[in-house]
Parts: C-alpha cells; sequence; structure tokens
C-alpha cells in the first residue's frame, strides 16, 4: 500500500527528537496564545518567522502548523471561563459553554472540550491523509452561487442560535449585516458607513466586536450583579463530566466532527461555519432544544470538535493547491516559501518527507495538545475562584493588549469599548447578539458572493436553481425559515385569541 | 394593554432598530443602488435597512398593544469606568507605553467597584503585577511590537 | 520597541543635547541607539511582510538595535503610509513602499491624508518582479495570441478577475483588455487566493497574479502562464514569453518594494540606512529567499530609488487616468 509507505515515511520523519521537539513548542505556544484572549495566531506566527529562518524548513513549519491547530484547542477556555471568543468559532462555544461555567460546570466543559478536539483533530488528519481527493471535490464544486446559498443558509439559520422573541433575533441579524458592510465595496471600491474614518476603511475588526459585545459586557453585568449581591457563580463542581453528560456530548462531537472535516475544506467561510452549523443542527436534533443557551453540554461538545476538524482539513487546499484557506494559513504559506518551498499542487510529489512528514507530525502534536491541556483545565478552573475585584482588571488588560496588537491600533482598542456599552445595552433590551454576530461574519461573504454570481451568469438570477448543489442549499434555507416561522405564527395566534 | 406609555425593553429595543435602519437609509442613498442584474453598492444597504424599520416598527407596535418586560435599572458605575479604563488604555498606550498604561488603567479599573480601590496595597498589586506581566509575556516572550516606556524622541 | 530605562535617560539627554546644539549632528553621528520599526502597509504574510522581516534580521544583527516589524493593514497602504508620515522625522520608523503607496494611490485615492512625493523619501529600493498573466486550464489557448483570438470570437461571454480596484494586478489587466480591444466581463474577488480557487474550478479564465503565487500553481500544471508583463522576459523563468514579445509593450507592470522614510530625515541618516539594508539585500541568503518569491534584488542608493519610482509614477499616471478610476 502505497499510503501505508507515505505514512511511514511521515512517522520516520515527525518522530525524531528534533522534530517531535518543535511540534512541541509549536503546540505549547499555541495553546498559551488560544487562552490569551484576542493575541492571535496571526500575529504570533509572524513574530516567530525571522526565528525559524534558521531552523530546518520541516522543524519550522512542524512547529507553525502546531501553533496554528493548538490555538484551537486553547480558544475554548476564554470562551467558556469568562466569556470572550477570541475568534468567530469561538463564539458559540460561549453560548452554553459559559453558562456551564456560571452552574460550576466549567471543568465539564472543558474536559469535553479537550477530548472531542482530540477526537475530530485525529479524524481531521486521518481525512487529510486518506480522502483528500473526496473532499477536495466537495470544495471544486463550491463556485461562487453555491458559496452565495450556503452564507444565506447560515443567515437563515442565525435564528436558530436565539433563545427568545424571534422578530427581534431577525432584526439583530440584520443590525449584524449592517455592520458587516461597513467597509470598502470590493466591487466598486465605494467606502460604505465609514464616516470619514480611514479605520474603518477595511472594516470593524472582528476581535474589537467580539470581545465588546460578549466579553465587554459581560464584566460590566458581572460587576452588577456583584453590586446588587445576586447571581454569584455556584460553587465548582466535579472537573471531568458525569456518565450522563458523556452520553450527550459523545454523539454530538462525531456529528461535529463530521461537519467541521467538511465545510474546512472550503477556503474563505468554511472555517466559520463549521462551529456555527453545528451548534444549530445539535439544537435541531435534540429533543430539548430549550436547555440550549443555558449550559448544554452537547452546544459545547459540537462546536469544539467541529473547529477542530476543520483547521485539520483546512490544510488540504493549502498543501494540494496552493490556496491558503484563512489568514493564518497564508501566512504558513508565506513562511513555506521563505524556506524554499513553494506550497502548491507539486508538493506531495516533490517533497514527500515533508508533506508526509507535517502531516504525522499532526497525529502525534494532538496527542500532545491532550495531555498538556487535561491537567491544565484544572488551573484554568482555579483562576476562577480568585477574586473577581483581581480577576477582571486582569481580563480587562489582556483583552486590550490583545486588541491592540491585532493591527497596533488604538482605533481598535476604542471599538472594543464602543462595542462593549452597546453589548449592555442589547442584554438589557433581551436582544441576543450571537446572531448578530454570526450575520456580521457571512454577510460581507453573502452580498459579494451574491453579486459575483450575477456579473458571472450576466444578471440571470436562474444560476442558483441551475447548479444542483445551490439548489439544495436554497430549499434547505426556505424550509428553515418554515420551520421557524410557522410554529411561531401559530403561537402569536393562539396569544392574539387569547386577549 | 395599559393606557400609559412605559419604555419597556420591546419598546426601546424595536425604537432602536427603527431609528438605526432610517439612519442606515438615508446614508445607503449616497451609494449607486445598480440595477436588479447588476447591484451597485447601495442595494444591500437599502434592503436591510428597509428590513430593520419594518422589524423596528412591528416591535414597537407589539410593544404597545401587547405585553413586554420591563427594563432591569442600569447600573452606571460599572459601564463608566469599565469603559473608561479601556478608552485610556486605547489612548495613553502609544504615546507612553505599557508600563505607565497598565498602572493607570489598573486603578482606573478598580474605580468600578465601591470601596475595591481604596484597598490601596492590593490595588498596587494588581497593578504592578499586570505591568510586569506586559514586560515579559507580552513583549519579552512573545515580542510583541508594542512600546514599553514614553517615546521621549 | 524594548528599552530599559537606562537607554530612556540616554535618548533623553540627547534630545536635549541635540535641540540645544540647534543640529542633528549628534543623532546622526550615532545612529541608531535605539530601535526601529519597520511598519508595513499589509498583514502578515506577503512578500511586503518577509521582506520587512528580512531587513528586520539584518538591520537587528549589524546595529545590534531591534528593528520591530509592525503590520498596519489598511485603506490600500494608506493607513500606514500616513503613520509613518506623522512620526518624527528621524530615521527611526521605516515604511515598506510598494506600488500604491508610492506611485498609484494619488492618482487612484481622491482623499490622501499624505503626499508620497512630498512627505516620503525612498532610502533604497529592496526587489521587484513582474506580474502574470495566468489563465485557467479549462481554457485551452496555449499563447496570448490564441487567448485573444478566442475572446474576439465569443465577445461577451469570458471573464478575467482582479483583487480590487486601484490595485496593480487591476490597473495592469485593464491596460491589457484596453490595448487588446477584448470584451469581457471583471470580476473583483478578495485577494489572489480567491481569484486562484475561482480560476481552478473555471469560474474565470484569466487574472494577473503575483509570482510567486502563480509559478508553483503553473509548474503544478494546474494554470497556464501565458505572458510576465515586462519588455523581456524575467530571468528567472525564461520560458514564459513576456507582453512585450506577445505585442503588449505597454502593459509593463511590476509588483515592486523600497524602503520609505519620513521626507524630512537627515540626508546622511537616509543614506546610511541604504547602504545598510541594501548590503543585506545582496547577500546570498537574502537573494535565495527572494528567488523563492519569484523576486529579483534591486537594492541601491536613493537616488536609484527616487529614480525608478519616478519612472513608475510616469509610467501610471497616464493609466489611471486613461481608465477613469477613482476611490472616494
Amino acid at each position: 500500500m502505497e499510503l501505508f509507505d507515505n505514512l511511514a515515511l511521515g512517522f520516520s520523519v515527525a518522530l525524531t527528537w528534533q522534530n517531535l521537539l518543535f511540534c512541541m513548542i509549536g503546540v505549547l505556544i499555541g495553546t498559551l496564545i488560544g487562552v490569551l484572549p484576542g493575541i492571535g495566531p496571526v500575529a504570533t506566527i509572524a513574530m516567530l518567522l525571522p526565528i525559524t529562518f534558521y531552523a530546518p524548513p520541516i522543524a519550522a513549519i512542524i512547529m507553525l502548523a502546531g501553533i496554528y491547530y493548538g490555538a484551537q484547542y486553547g480558544g475554548s477556555t476564554t470562551s467558556i471561563l469568562v466569556n470572550m471568543p477570541g475568534e468567530a468559532s469561538a463564539v458559540v462555544t460561549c453560548l452554553d459553554g459559559y453558562p456551564m461555567a456560571r452552574m460550576g460546570r466549567a471543568g465539564a466543559a472543558l474536559t469535553v472540550a479537550a477530548v472531542g478536539s482530540l477526537f475530530a483533530g485525529i479524524v481531521g488528519t486521518l481525512a487529510l491523509a486518506f480522502f483528500t481527493s473526496p473532499l477536495l471535490a466537495v470544495a471544486n464544486s463550491f463556485g461562487s452561487p453555491e458559496y452565495c446559498s450556503l452564507m444565506a443558509l447560515g443567515l437563515a439559520a442565525s435564528v436558530v442560535l436565539a433563545q427568545g422573541s424571534i422578530l427581534k433575533a431577525t432584526m439583530m441579524i440584520f443590525v449584524g449585516m449592517l455592520l458587516g458592510l461597513v467597509g470598502t465595496d470590493v466591487q466598486s471600491a465605494t467606502l460604505r458607513y465609514t464616516f470619514g474614518l480611514p479605520e474603518l476603511s477595511d472594516g470593524i475588526g472582528f476581535v474589537s466586536v467580539a470581545m465588546g459585545l460578549f466579553g465587554m459586557s459581560e464584566i460590566i453585568l458581572n460587576l452588577e450583579r456583584r453590586l446588587r449581591q445576586q447571581g454569584v457563580i455556584a460553587k465548582i463542581g466535579s472537573l471531568f463530566p458525569s456518565r450522563e453528560e458523556w452520553r450527550r456530548a459523545i454523539p454530538a462531537s462525531a456529528r461535529g466532527t463530521g461537519l467541521g472535516a467538511l465545510l474546512g475544506v472550503l477556503p474563505g467561510g468554511g472555517a466559520v461555519m463549521s462551529s456555527f452549523a453545528s451548534y444549530a443542527l445539535e439544537k435541531r436534533v435534540s429533543k430539548t432544544p430549550e436547555r440550549f443557551g443555558n449550559g448544554a453540554i452537547e452546544g459545547v461538545a459540537g462546536p469544539e470538535a467541529a473547529n477542530n476538524a476543520g483547521a485539520q482539513t483546512s490544510f488540504i487546499p493549502l498543501l494540494i493547491l496552493g490556496i491558503p484557506s484563512n489568514a493564518v494559513l497564508a501566512l504558513l504559506a508565506g513562511a513555506m516559501m521563505i524556506h524554499g518551498v513553494a506550497p502548491g499542487p507539486q508538493i506531495a510529489s516533490s517533497k514527500p518527507e515533508l508533506f508526509w512528514g507535517v502531516i504525522a507530525s499532526m497525529f502525534m502534536g494532538n496527542v500532545m495538545l491532550v495531555i498538556i491541556n487535561l491537567p491544565l483545565i484544572g488551573l484554568w478552573v482555579r483562576l476562577l475562584k480568585i477574586p473577581y475585584g483581581i480577576l477582571f482588571p486582569a481580563i480587562l488588560f489582556f483583552c486590550c493588549v490583545g486588541v491592540y496588537t491585532l493591527n497596533n491600533s488604538w482605533f481598535d482598542v476604542l471599538a472594543t469599548a464602543f462595542f462593549g456599552i452597546l453589548g449592555y445595552m442589547f442584554r438589557k433590551l433581551g436582544c441576543e447578539m450571537a446572531p448578530l454576530l454570526m450575520a456580521y461574519v457571512l454577510a460581507p461573504l453573502f452580498e459579494e458572493n451574491l453579486r459575483r454570481s450575477m456579473l458571472l451568469s450576466r444578471g440571470d438570477a436562474m444560476v442558483f436553481i441551475d447548479r444542483p448543489v445551490s439548489a439544495g442549499l436554497i430549499a434547505a434555507t426556505i424550509i428553515l425559515i418554515l420551520i421557524v416561522i410557522l410554529p411561531n405564527f401559530r403561537k402569536t395566534r393562539e396569544v392574539a385569541f387569547k386577549e | 394593554m395599559n393606557g400609559r406609555l412605559k419604555p419597556t425593553q420591546d419598546l426601546v429595543a424595536g425604537l432602536f432598530f427603527l431609528l438605526l435602519g432610517i439612519g442606515a437609509l438615508i446614508i445607503a442613498y449616497n451609494y449607486a443602488p445598480g440595477t436588479a442584474s447588476r447591484f451597485g453598492p447601495g442595494m444591500a444597504p437599502r434592503v436591510f435597512s428597509w428590513c430593520l424599520i419594518v422589524g423596528g416598527a412591528l416591535i414597537v407596535g407589539r410593544a404597545i398593544l401587547g405585553r413586554s418586560d420591563a427594563i432591569e435599572r442600569l447600573s452606571f458605575r460599572p459601564i463608566f469606568w469599565v469603559t473608561l479604563a479601556i478608552v485610556v488604555f486605547g489612548l495613553v498606550l502609544p504615546p507612553f507605553g505599557l508600563v505607565i498604561t497598565t498602572l493607570i488603567c489598573a486603578v482606573i479599573a478598580r474605580m468600578a467597584e465601591p470601596g475595591l480601590v481604596q484597598k490601596w496595597t492590593e490595588t498596587a498589586i494588581v497593578a504592578v503585577v499586570l505591568a510586569l506581566l506586559g514586560i515579559f509575556a507580552f513583549v519579552r516572550a512573545l515580542e510583541l511590537p508594542i512600546p514599553l516606556w514614553p517615546d521621549l524622541s | 520597541m524594548r528599552r530599559t530605562s537606562l537607554d530612556c535617560v540616554r535618548a533623553f539627554v540627547l534630545v536635549v543635547a541635540a535641540t540645544l546644539l540647534a543640529g542633528t549632528a549628534v543623532a546622526q553621528d550615532n545612529f541608531p541607539n535605539r530601535a526601529l520599526r519597520i511598519v508595513v502597509p499589509f498583514p502578515p504574510g506577503g512578500p511586503n511582510d518577509v521582506l520587512a522581516r528580512l531587513v528586520s534580521d539584518h538591520l537587528s544583527k549589524v546595529w545590534g538595535q531591534p528593528a520591530v516589524v509592525e503590520n498596519r493593514p489598511g485603506g490600500g497602504g494608506n493607513l500606514a503610509a500616513d503613520l509613518v508620515v506623522k512620526a518624527p522625522a528621524d530615521g527611526y520608523t521605516l515604511l515598506i513602499g510598494a506600488t500604491g503607496i508610492m506611485a498609484v494611490n494619488q492618482f487612484v485615492y481622491k482623499n490622501l491624508p499624505y503626499s508620497s512625493s512630498r512627505d516620503l523619501v525612498a532610502a533604497t529600493m529592496l526587489a521587484h518582479a513582474p506580474l502574470i498573466l495566468t489563465v485557467g486550464t479549462h481554457v485551452t489557448a496555449t499563447t496570448l495570441a490564441d487567448y485573444v483570438a478566442f475572446v474576439k470570437a465569443n465577445p461577451g461571454k469570458r471573464n478575467w478577475a482582479h483583487p480590487g480596484v486601484g490595485t496593480s494586478p487591476q490597473l495592469a489587466a485593464a491596460t491589457f483588455v484596453a490595448r487588446a480591444g477584448l470584451d469581457m466581463a471583471s470580476i473583483p474577488y478578495r485577494g489572489t487566493t480567491a481569484i486562484v480557487d475561482a480560476q481552478l474550478k473555471g469560474e474565470i479564465d484569466w487574472t494577473m497574479d503575483v509570482m510567486h503565487s502563480a509559478i508553483p500553481l503553473h509548474r503544478g500544471g494546474k494554470v497556464r502562464a501565458l505572458a510576465v508583463t515586462a519588455k523581456q522576459r524575467w530571468p528567472l523563468f525564461p520560458e514564459i514569453p513576456s507582453m512585450a514579445e506577445a505585442g503588449y509593450p505597454d502593459v509593463d507592470a511590476a509588483a515592486w518594494f523600497c524602503i520609505a522614510v519620513h521626507a524630512g530625515t537627515p540626508r546622511p541618516i537616509v543614506e546610511r540606512l541604504g547602504a545598510e539594508i541594501a548590503r543585506g539585500m545582496k547577500s546570498e541568503d537574502s537573494k535565495q529567499r527572494l528567488a523563492s518569491f519569484g523576486m529579483l534584488d534591486i537594492s541601491g542608493t536613493p537616488d536609484e530609488a527616487r529614480r525608478y519610482i519616478d519612472a513608475q509614477i510616469a509610467y501610471w499616471r497616464p493609466i489611471v487616468e486613461g481608465l477613469k478610476i477613482t476611490v472616494e
């Protein structure tokens, strides 16, 4: 079997002491920056680039890849503990992870996230080794019309993230869509809603919006609860999930892994969709959807598995086609080029030791990550015991540093403060912010692909229905909207009759 | 249905959506809408704005006719000090460097809870520990390009 | 910018002394006596960023002062340029300048907060490479002439892609379309990688790509390179014909990079910076790393840089004005 020869070659490369060490350093740094809110892998990998000039190419790439998937592991920690999503895929982890922490189940949430991530990471890597061509075929069937339909489905599904009023959640989606439009329009280069501020010409930074709406408003709210001596965080229970929690989490992780591995292959928006699609799926298949948003463990297990599986399969377009699907992988591609390795179609045949070595190192890296992370959970949970008067200035400080270093811009820090106030206001008004945030991420992609599809089809809207994949996605969107709206209408009528 | 109009959650939220929609729509008129087959930059803003206006009006109507939860009392102390701490961080960091900024912001943040900042030893320890973390974790270890000290040149 | 407090005091004393002496001689003699920063107008990963890190690596080794790379993406590079223009004119803040900031933006953007010719001065060029016109493998034509004939036989049916209005690939491609008299639709994408993706799926026919992205795809047989946008063939890839050979000598756009500083920086400091960076660029190691991006070193003196950039401004001005492209 050629594949096993390849894998054997890969492991012979990955298992040298030097490469194991670099892999270890990579996943350690990844865990660290994943845990620090706001400090993303992009900044870190960029800083480390010159250091890798002096390392052998394979070791350097193994380490940088380790930082990338290591950061995916650590990213859930701040979402669960303090409601701070550092990136789009961590937003949904906040929805149930943070309520779990408030119920004293932070340890269980973190354990499920870590174990689910290991499983997803291994499956994702296997997919990377064995199923590259079928996964690429999926990616290749996605042209602009399919992306447009996928984003439409995503926008419709954002409503599912809400628990309260559907109408208000829908309006939050439109607020998010407007926010997403801020910046330069790609097609006409028109500046929209920038109010003459050059800092807004590339849009509002995601981290500023997410940190502000979720994290900062949570800090303000916590301080307020303490002022009124209410809502104290429950005593910290067992670090390990109960049997009942495992029973719910395992199938969710498996479903999340499948979804993440599939969507992770789509460059541009695929990875964002994966954790969020997994949450929507779990809520739909659950017999008790009302538990979601109040600490449902499936809502942590599914999305966490999805984003880790996606992180592994997002290497497929890079290693096979030379197309990086996000900013971190673009940086990784740059790093490979500095080392004289051009990522692209010929890499597997011209540099098999590098290609298979990096894949094999991912197996090792994922195992190391769990070994590193499981003992750390006890430590993270203990952080919650620090008096809040000391804890919250520290959280503020880490966030501010993280937001500032994204673009080295004070503007982003001020934007975070603005969205903090806005988030506090939305909470007081009973408006939920997860739909807003998803729409903010998806709307620009939706608009861009919609307009591009129309340009490509010379203005023929049938293009969305003529293509089978797109038609399927559109049908799913319509069904989803009907499912959401119909019971709601009935309920409104019942209420109206009662009055 | 009650006679007097109270600022309930739905009423304020609805008005917010309505006004945001109107504002966004007015600005959207500066952008070319394009045609049905060739959308311009103004098409999406107009559609989204109209959706907000209609939805906002529906929520306002529902709030006036039906019942809606009252808004919980706001506490301005944490809003003010937490926001101030972030804003000061953003404005003070570029000219004065991370160390001074951290010390100032730690004190401001601890104003958010009554009686907290007056525990001066604790406040000083928090401020100094965070500043040291900034120096060693962020600037020394992660080599982030943040100025540590004021730029005297 | 890492500094000990001692350095701070020293810097402070120096500044006071320099002001008292009403001259800059003292500061120049021991330039640099503190950390430098290199502002990159794009996010990490691209050739700009890599060049900045090569320069940073060299300067910090030679001068013993850290040279911190700072990414300030946004507004077609204008945010970064504005930052450097507002920094003190002391040679401690360097900018990676490219086609946009140094030449094209002044004609494309209506309200720029800076003027590259008045406020910035180049210390040295760094490297350049022409763009490559690539077609997807769904296109049967193997030469540019064949392809032009194919499009002329199918007017209004084919598409080409660019990464945004006012970028040099878009301007170069639009020039080619105008010169060849092609009736095609131009489709904007967000970034070059999205274009390559669309090209592999056959959504668009061709684009003007940068070397480091196009060459591996060309060699791997996923796209076909039909021409480099230059008067001559590119020495690193002599198998690809030039635009001039194909009959379009006007399409002569290069991606090029320089190190720029505030225009008020004392001349000796500008020259020192230029000379040292040029020395670093000419090392074997740098040349190899540049070559992996398909670029060649063109570093030299500030005067050579001025001439290169002036020629670029003279080339782009009529093109931008002819295409009537403006961004508010």
